[in-house]
């Protein structure tokens, strides 16, 4: 068996889980979510079964290493992050904002990595300088605080679905704004999760570029990129001790966060990097 | 008053990180413009310095003593060390790469100007692993260190730097040196001339003038050949001269008849034999000198610590409380 075989089954999983939350949209129905709910699990637990016969299949064909070296491979990683999110926040908070925002992300980015020409799906074996046992631990904390920062995305977009369809009724407005404060918590707490997570990352790849290159920091595009994504969120951090408008202010920022989360995950096809995998 | 208010309030934060955020922004397409980062991490680490100060005044006047708290004074103490570590390694670090070949001993300081490091170096023994696919798996070198207080020996590769004299050393390319390309040109089985084809472009034997076209380490999968062109009056002929001609023969008996251009003997009583040596081996050493490194990495586990103890010791109930409005102003007290 190919990994390929249980992450088509997942993928397609996920476009049914998506397609539900979205329905959910239209039409309020616990039961629609509670099946997408189901659909997200069966096809995690397919994702994570294909990372494990991929990095099995790694070892038996010499390359030898756990499944997120090359482009592809961290894209399928961040995917399942995402969905693991998904359900996390849904099943912790009882908050459906989650999976109809992120599950939608994470099937989007699984299918990019199947489908988008270029993107090379072979197994390859590491190149000497990527041989080091802080590649698993940069990466996944990396990959773990994009996911993080994901989920703030749908919070932020979450608030402003709140404050337009409750803000404006008078007699919901003392419900409204519970709810915005609940959102904005929540933003908050992914937003320092995901800084954490980010932190611990860029500071893993700082430490490895030590020993690998002398030099912990070499203002490469990637790490530039980043430090941004690390400074937005510190901007966010900070919003909770200023503005008046901090809750807007926030949300904003959420949105623009990931969006620079992504460009910092494709900017380096376009720029040259030493992160660069294929 | 006004002044420390000034320079520790989280708005003045907000706007260092956003001048930060846009000149890194305009430094990824024009990277010197990085250099103006230097005034915004100036200001970060006034505030900074403001910041705490004021966070330590206020919380020892009201003798608040947590965990959380502690968190953030670490975070914040712990950039304020990576910016001083950054602003060392500027100015106090410094950073080279040698070129040295296997079996070379050198010495650091004739090699590199205005470094001051009585260091021999030799590279004993270089080697390469290699995948099936042919790709580098991991190459390391022997290196022999020798300085007036002793000397040392030490297996260096990419992810396992050496440290000598105060220094490390990186492993961080190899290569070949072109070797010599010998064509051999004999007349009635007697060697009238042999030069190096790498070198020379025009070469003159008996009557013949001949260019060097093309040198190929590995034609066709076939090895090292030599593309020339020869002239004789005003007969011209281009000719492939392969090192592995005879082998070449034995696995295509035909192909000298099917493929003339190939026949080392086409203008007999001349016959060209190539052979193109190996080139030695060489690495790349990166050598530097970070001083900073101990503050660097003080600072960098600070600050995780310092994160997780904000996230660890978080203040309970907050989530859960989604009776408990925020302000007037929708501010949450810290």
């Amino acid at each position: 068996m190919t990994d390929l075989f249980p992450l088509g089954i997942a993928n397609f999983l996920y476009f049914a889980a998506a397609l539900l939350y979205l329905g959910v949209l239209v039409r309020r129905k616990k039961l629609l979510l509670s099946v997408a709910l189901l659909l997200t699990a069966a096809g995690f637990i397919l994702q994570v079964i294909a990372f494990f016969v991929r990095w099995k299949i790694s070892y038996q064909i010499g390359a030898g290493h756990v499944p997120v070296a090359s482009f592809y491979e961290s894209l399928l990683f961040f995917s399942g992050i995402i969905a693991a999110i998904s359900m996390f926040g849904e099943i912790r908070y009882r908050n459906g904002k989650f999976g109809i925002f992120l599950l939608p992300i994470a099937f989007l980015i699984m299918t990019a990595s199947i489908l988008v020409p270029g993107i090379n799906n072979s197994i390859e074996p590491l190149v000497p300088a990527l041989k080091s046992s802080w590649l698993f631990f940069h990466v996944a904390t990396c990959i773990a605080g994009f996911a993080a920062f994901a989920a703030t995305f749908a919070l932020g977009i979450g608030h402003f679905i709140i404050k337009k369809r409750d803000g404006n009724k008078v007699t919901g407005q003392t419900n409204a704004d519970e709810k915005i404060f609940s959102q904005e918590m929540l933003l908050y707490k992914f937003s320092a999760w995901g800084f954490a997570f980010l932190t611990a990352g860029i500071l893993s790849g700082a430490a490895w570029a030590h020993t690998a290159w002398g030099s912990y920091w070499s203002w490469d595009p990637k790490e530039t990129c980043s430090f941004i994504t690390w400074l937005i969120y510190a901007i966010i951090m900070h919003l909770r001790f200023t503005a008046k408008k901090s809750k807007n202010a926030a949300a904003i920022l959420a949105i623009i966060g990931f969006l620079w989360v992504l460009f910092t995950y494709w900017g380096t096809i376009f720029l040259s990097s030493l992160h660069s995998y294929n | 008053m006004i002044i420390s208010d000034f320079f520790s309030s989280p708005g003045l934060a907000i706007i260092i990180f956003a001048v930060i955020v846009l000149i890194a922004a305009i430094g990824l397409f024009f990277p010197s413009f990085l250099f103006f980062l230097f005034l915004p991490a100036a200001l970060l680490f006034i505030n900074l310095m403001f910041c705490t100060g004021k966070r330590l005044r206020n919380n020892l006047f009201a003798g608040k003593k947590n965990i959380r708290q502690a968190g953030i004074y670490l975070i914040h103490v712990s950039i304020i060390l990576i910016l001083a570590a950054a602003a060392i390694g500027h100015y106090r670090g410094w950073s080279t790469s040698l070129q040295i070949k296997e079996h070379e001993t050198i010495n650091i300081s004739d090699k590199i100007k205005n470094i001051s490091l009585p260091v021999s170096l030799r590279c004993e023994k270089f080697s390469v692993d290699y995948y099936d696919n042919h790709e580098p798996k991991d190459f390391r070198a022997r290196l022999t260190f020798a300085s007036p207080d002793g000397s040392t020996s030490s297996t260096i590769s990419v992810n396992r730097p050496v440290k000598f004299s105060g220094v490390n050393f990186y492993l961080a390319d190899y290569g070949q040196l072109p070797g010599k390309a010998i064509l051999t040109i004999k007349k009635n089985n007697r060697i009238i001339r042999q030069a190096d084809a790498a070198s020379e472009t025009e070469i003159k034997a008996g009557s013949l003038k001949i260019d060097i076209l093309r040198i190929e380490e590995d034609a066709n999968g076939f090895g090292p050949a030599v593309k020339i062109r020869t002239k004789a009056g005003t007969k011209q002929d281009t000719l492939w001269i392969f090192q592995n001609i005879e082998q070449m023969q034995k696995r295509y008996p035909r192909m000298l008849q099917d493929m003339p251009l190939l026949n080392p003997a086409l203008l007999a009583p001349y016959l060209f034999s190539f052979n193109l040596e190996k080139g030695e081996t060489y690495i790349v050493l990166d050598i530097k000198h970070a001083p900073e490194v101990p503050l660097a990495a003080a600072g960098a586990i600070g600050l995780f610590a310092g994160i997780l103890l904000v996230l660890i010791f978080r203040r309970s109930g907050k989530l859960k409380s989604h009776n408990q409005p925020a302000d007037k102003e929708g501010n949450m007290h810290d």
